[in-house]
């Protein structure tokens, strides 16, 4: 039995929406995700995928239960420490991409560094090294309107790894891409998974990209419906 | 870069978003600087003028007067020991005063009479303090016991003329009436219809002989000195003893004064109604504008930005929109200042009878740089404060909330 603290451990949460709390995102569910794991969310639109990865990332609040994040109970942790909590811990990467579009590559990739006070000499060279890893230091000044989706969501894979948060959390990564550059895309978040260690959650309904993932989370009307870890061959 | 220095370059790069938009907004706030400094160039420099066609037709800046004098009193009051009045005046360094003997009168001439305030002044002294003797239009001043100088259309309204005669009837000093002929040498035009039709100059001596008040005199005006008049007039004060009253001319011109006063309060009202309709604007625009980018209020969010972070964000926009339009405002606005400085507005058809025209018909602004620095001031506070509002709607959001924003 393992003893280290899981990454995330989230406890019979739940996320109900409307006036009258009508609406169920989530209902009880309770999963954990270890350091160095690669975890799809996977089910159909209006599963709760998204919803559970908006209470791991903090960006919202369960109406009941517990998001712990790296041992620590976030219930009572107020907006502003939510954010901090962000800045330092984790990474996003969403299906539209999300780059600020008067930023350029390099700035957008910048920009979370700057407000975790990376100094500048830092943020140089780990926004030189995080478009290295996306191989676009070519594209460096560019506004994110003249790069195609590939590469816009490239760069947002670069933004999300440049602090190294040891998770990162992606909403539908694939999602706007076409087949060959989602599954590029996988394929490199497998690499940065493996050669850094870093832990990543995504949510997908594309059989090809859930195929890729080492521990697949089957959401059904905000329940767990099954959580495997599929044989990879060689 | 710091998180600031990212801010403020966010501000100004997403103005650029919707440039249209931006350029509308940025040039109304100009627009109404613009018209707030040229109100206020205008207003100030009427009030100039108004002040100076105050001071430089009869009242100086300043006026010494024996104590228990009163503006409106008929009878005559004195000045106690002239002499030394004038000699503290020369060691205090005020030099351009002229020395007065004021008297009530009424002038006779024909089957027509006019009541009057008989000046007897020293033309080489009242020169140095007002107008009149620069705005002779007819003759030349009196020099003589007998010789007097009338208003151009007092002259006219008696049917009078240079070389002719008039009669004078006052008191003397004890109430005694005193009458006596007098010959006109000039006439003057100050542009002041009521001080021409109601002011006539006689030689010092001359009056003071025909009212039987040799030696005396019942005011010394002090002219403009360039600064300002407080510290004169406490030295003044410090100076001479209780015997004697020193005024300045908003105390002797009340209505001038309120005026004014009343001048700087409507164009404050102004100012606030202006600033209010600006504030409209940057709330109008910075609320689409928030609207229009919760999904990215929602992005940033997520990379950590805290609500006040966010907050700063919207502000740093609505002050950068405040900046460019304060930097535009003002460089149009001093320039047509300027140009009004130098050139004016030609008011004649408004002013040729008003009584604070008489020595120019042609308004020009006059450009205090602070109500400049002011205005700015006002723009950019204004700015924050109407950013404030969108700025807190988009900082309080549930971020979750802002990235499901289409």
């Amino acid at each position: 039995m393992s003893t280290t603290t899981p990454l995330i451990t989230v406890t019979n949460v739940w996320r109900l929406f409307g006036i009258l709390r009508q609406d169920r995102a989530l209902a009880g569910v309770t999963m954990s995700v270890d350091s160095g794991d690669f975890v799809c969310l996977a089910g159909p639109s209006g599963s709760g995928k998204t919803t559970l990865l908006n209470l791991m990332g903090l960006l919202d609040l369960p109406s009941r239960g517990q998001v712990s994040l790296l041992g620590h109970d976030t219930r009572d942790l107020s907006l502003r420490q939510r954010a901090i909590f962000r800045r330092a811990h984790l990474g996003f990467i969403f299906q539209a991409y999300n780059l600020i579009p008067v930023l350029s590559v390099a700035e957008n990739i910048e920009y979370p560094l700057i407000l975790n006070g990376q100094k500048a000499q830092e943020r140089s060279r780990l926004t030189r090294q995080a478009l290295d890893l996306v191989g676009l230091n070519d594209h460096r000044h560019k506004r994110p309107g003249q790069l195609s989706g590939g590469q816009q969501q490239r760069v947002a894979v670069a933004r999300a790894i440049a602090g190294s948060p040891p998770l990162i959390l992606a909403d539908e990564p694939t999602g706007s891409l076409d087949s060959e550059t989602g599954a590029a895309l996988i394929e490199l978040l497998l690499g940065l998974n493996q050669e850094l260690g870093t832990t990543f959650v995504f949510s997908s309904h594309d059989p090809k990209v859930i195929a890729q993932a080492r521990r697949v989370v089957t959401l059904h009307d905000g329940q767990i419906a099954s959580d495997i870890r599929p044989e990879r061959q060689p | 870069m710091k998180a600031l220095a990212i801010t403020i370059l966010l501000a100004f790069r997403n103005l650029s978003r919707n440039r249209r938009r931006s350029a509308l907004t940025i040039t109304a706030i100009a627009f109404a600087l613009v018209c707030l400094l040229i109100f206020g160039a205008l207003k100030e420099g009427l009030h100039q003028t108004m002040i100076s066609t105050t001071t430089d037709t009869d009242l100086g800046a300043i006026q010494i007067h024996g104590q228990g004098y009163a503006p409106n009193l008929v009878s005559l009051t004195t000045l106690p020991d002239p002499d030394r009045v004038t000699g503290d005046l020369n060691a205090l360094g005020l030099t351009a005063f002229a020395r007065r003997l004021k008297a009530n009168g009424l002038i006779l001439a024909g089957a027509k009479s006019a009541a009057v305030v008989l000046h007897g002044v020293i033309a080489e002294e009242e020169q140095r303090v007002t107008i009149v003797h620069q705005r002779i239009v007819a003759g030349s001043p009196p020099n003589e016991g007998r010789e007097v100088m009338i208003g151009q259309g007092l002259a006219a309204s008696l049917g009078l003329g240079v070389g002719d005669q008039l009669t004078v009837m006052s008191q003397d000093l004890f109430g005694t009436p005193a009458s006596r002929k007098f010959t006109i040498t000039g006439l003057f035009h100050t542009g002041v219809a009521a001080f021409d039709l109601g002011h006539i100059f006689l030689p010092l001596a001359g009056l003071q002989a025909f009212i039987d008040a040799e030696g005396m005199i019942s005011e010394i005006a002090i002219a403009k000195t360039g600064g300002p008049l407080a510290p004169e007039i406490l030295r003044l004060r410090q100076r001479l003893d209780h015997r004697y009253q020193v005024s300045a001319w908003q105390e002797l011109a009340p209505d001038v004064t309120q005026l004014i006063a009343l001048n700087d309060s409507t164009m404050a009202i102004l100012i606030g109604i202006v600033f209010l309709i600006v504030a409209m604007g940057i709330v109008n625009t910075m609320t689409t504008i928030t609207f229009e980018r919760f999904r990215e209020f929602g992005i940033i969010a997520a990379m950590g930005a805290t609500p006040a972070g966010i907050m700063a964000l919207v502000s740093a926009e609505a002050m950068a929109m405040g900046l460019m339009a304060s930097i535009a405002g003002t460089v149009t606005g001093v320039a047509v200042c300027l140009y009004l400085a130098r050139y004016g507005i030609d008011l004649t058809a408004l002013t040729s009878t008003n009584q604070y025209f008489s020595n120019t018909h042609v308004l020009k602004a006059v450009l205090d740089w602070r109500t400049v620095a002011a205005t700015n001031g006002f723009t950019l506070i204004t700015a924050l404060i109407a950013g404030l509002s969108p700025a807190w709607s988009a900082a309080r959001q549930n971020p979750a909330q802002a990235l499901s924003h289409p």
